[in-house]
């Protein structure tokens, strides 16, 4: 064998070597694949789509993608979501893994988005790189520049929080009572200077029966139907019945007709015995009133008389075990009052 | 002073015209059982020379009533059925040529009497209703070129059917508002219906004979337009009628969404005019309370305006009055 017979074999078996590991590392490259798709290539500024990868490989093998940057695929390609990887058994003791990368870009031109790597062990394997086009949206430099809208103030929710200063917020309860506390000390300091006493008397509202009677002595001390104003005096006379009649019994007197007072009265066993002085003194005051009728001094005093008696008959009645109650208890105001004997 | 003579001397002017009253009333009711409301309204209207709007389902002795009040007063009385195809020519008159006189001549229409029924007035087209209503308002008609003073008294009694709505004209609140008083009837009661009964299937029905002249009437108005009216009485009716335009003010601010518009002024006039004549009806020569009650329904009922949230809750015009009657203190 020559020399360069010896060479030559070395030579082969060398090639043969090499074309087994070649072999070899193709067998091996082959098991893992990798490959990416966007939904759509071109987009408008601002909108969004998906990069899909895809990779095939055997199962068991381990292995993970490689993104340079969690936020953005390029510097003008944003990457806004990454879905879960999926795995598909595709039986042979091969699996799929397909994840979704949602992108978007905000500036017009071609971007080319890099090869995704996945690393196997020490190896890096490669999808096809891909180009996305950014179109900008078409202006009419021609049509009119319409006017901005205002902000709506009612879009933006009212939040107490974000106006008050945080000193405030923070300690709200002290500040309110401390508000309140100045406040009720200014309201005694008022009355204080005014003289009022801290504690406002209860209005005691006068028994129908007093009022009554009290009203009458009244009209009797002006003297009007003495002075010519009949109208006036009967207009009284009448409007303090009404009164009395309305409080006494709960009937609507103010608002009733004389015809409508009586007639109710009519029904009501306590007026029984009175409901004849009211109805002449009605039947009088409706005369004078809308028929400009002037009565008699007699009649007049008559009417006044009829009036007294009325409210006195009608007095409410009090049982006497009630009334030593009150009688015990001087501050004790009541509306009935017990009837003289 | 004198007025207080006046008031003494009305009322025993009054006094001596009371067989007037009791014997129109007593002729009605000998002809008309029950609907005493009618009756004392049609007398109301007819002293107070105003007209009458009659809402009341058929058979309710609407055209007895007007025509036996018309027979007892000895008045003309005509009755027109209003129908979809009628012509204002056929409510006033029209001219006819005359082939005998080679002209034309006036040929009058049924609105010539003293007492008319315009029966189921809302049956007719609007121009119809406005030759009527214009007529009743003004007392005259003109015919070519012929104005016509109509005869006094002069009353319509126009009627209505609350039920049957379907191709009914209804007539427009300015139109309405010309009645002096919408009166309301229902059913008589058993005891009435009996007795309606037996008046019907006698032998011989009650003959009606005139009791009283048309001239009469017109002196009697005069006496009611005398009657005294105090300003108390005057304040109470405006009270009434303000309340129905400004409820808020007399303390009945819920009656405010259920009114679409209040009273006119047309209504203070009336509620005066027939407190007047009901005044006269009980023989007193002044107005008392009782007597601007006693109209206050029939006046106001068709001059209130309600609202849709009133009429889908079913509240009435009477129940708004009755709540104001309520709530107006008494002079």
């Amino acid at each position: 064998m020559t020399r360069s017979q010896v060479f030559h074999n070395i030579t082969r078996s060398a090639l043969i070597v090499v074309m087994v590991l070649a072999v070899a590392a193709g067998a091996r490259a082959g098991n893992v694949k990798v490959t990416a798709k966007l939904d759509s290539v071109a987009i408008i500024m601002g909108n969004q789509t998906t990069l899909r990868l895809q990779i095939v490989q055997d199962k068991g093998v381990a292995g993970h993608l490689v993104l340079d940057n969690p936020d953005m695929l390029t510097p003008d390609v944003d990457l806004i979501d990454d879905s879960q990887a999926d795995t598909t058994d595709l039986g042979n003791n091969r699996i799929q893994i397909d994840r979704a990368l949602l992108i978007q870009a905000f500036d017009s031109g071609v971007y080319e988005i890099p090869a995704a790597r996945y690393v196997v062990g020490a190896d890096t394997f490669r999808s096809q790189s891909l180009f996305l086009k950014v179109i900008p949206v078409p202006v009419d430099t021609l049509a009119d520049i319409h006017g901005f809208a205002d902000i709506d103030p009612d879009a933006v929710p009212f939040v107490l929080a974000d106006w008050l200063p945080d000193f405030i917020y923070d300690y709200w309860w002290q500040w309110l009572l401390a508000i309140a506390l100045i406040a009720g000390g200014v309201w005694l300091y008022i009355r204080h200077r005014k003289g009022l006493p801290l504690r406002p008397k209860k209005v005691v509202e006068v028994p129908p029966y007093d009022e009554a009677v009290a009203a009458l002595e009244k009209l009797k001390a002006d003297k009007l139907w003495q002075n010519g104003q009949e109208k006036a005096y009967y207009t009284t006379i009448t409007d303090i019945l009404r009164r009395y009649i309305d409080r006494r019994f709960n009937i609507n007197a103010v608002e009733m007709t004389s015809e409508q007072i009586v007639a109710t009265l009519r029904e009501n066993n306590e007026t029984r015995a009175v409901n004849q002085q009211l109805q002449m003194i009605l039947e009088v005051a409706d005369l004078v009133k809308f028929a400009n009728e002037r009565p008699l001094p007699d009649d007049n005093e008559a009417s006044w008389q009829r009036a007294r008696t009325f409210v006195e008959e009608t007095r409410p009645v009090v049982a006497p075990d009630k009334e030593n109650e009150k009688e015990e208890d001087p501050d004790h105001q009541t509306e009935e009052r017990s009837k003289p004997q | 002073m004198s007025e207080q003579v006046n008031i003494r001397e009305l009322n025993e002017l009054i006094a001596g015209k009371s067989s007037f009253v009791s014997l129109i009333t007593h002729g009605m009711n000998q002809t008309i059982v029950g609907q005493h409301h009618l009756v004392e309204s049609l007398l109301t209207a007819l002293l107070a020379d105003g007209h009458i709007l009659l809402e009341g389902v058929p058979g309710l002795a609407k055209t007895l009533a007007i025509r036996t009040l018309a027979q007892l007063i000895d008045a003309k009385y005509n009755r027109i059925q209003f129908t979809p195809d009628l012509l204002p020519a056929d409510v006033v008159g029209t001219m006819v040529y005359s082939v005998k006189n080679e002209k034309f001549e006036v040929k009058r229409g049924p609105i010539f009497a003293n007492l008319i029924l315009a029966d189921e007035i809302n049956r007719a087209p609007a121009k119809v209703q406005s030759a009527l209503l214009e007529a009743m308002q003004e007392r005259q008609v003109t015919i070519g070129d012929s104005t016509f003073k109509l005869q006094e008294p002069f009353l319509v009694m126009a009627t209505q059917n609350p039920i049957e709505q379907e191709g009914t004209y209804p007539l427009p609140e300015a139109q309405v508002d010309r009645f002096l008083m919408k009166v309301v009837i229902g059913y008589p009661n058993k005891e009435e219906e009996k007795q309606i009964i037996r008046q019907n299937i006698a032998p011989e029905p009650a003959e009606v004979h005139a009791l009283v002249k048309p001239e009469e009437i017109i002196d009697v108005r005069r006496i009611v337009n005398q009657i005294y009216i105090d300003e108390k009485i005057e304040r109470y009716i405006v009270d009434i009628v303000f309340a129905t335009r400004e409820p808020e003010a007399a303390g009945l601010a819920d009656l405010k969404s259920i009114i679409a518009f209040g009273a006119s002024p047309r209504a203070s006039i009336s509620l005066a005019r027939c407190a007047r004549a009901f005044a006269f009806l009980k023989g007193r020569g002044y107005v008392i309370p009782e007597d601007v009650r006693a109209v206050c329904h029939d006046t106001m009922r068709h001059r209130i305006g309600l609202t849709y949230e009133a009429e889908a809750n079913n509240i009435t015009a009477d129940e708004i009055i009755n709540t104001i009657l309520d709530k107006i203190p008494v002079p």
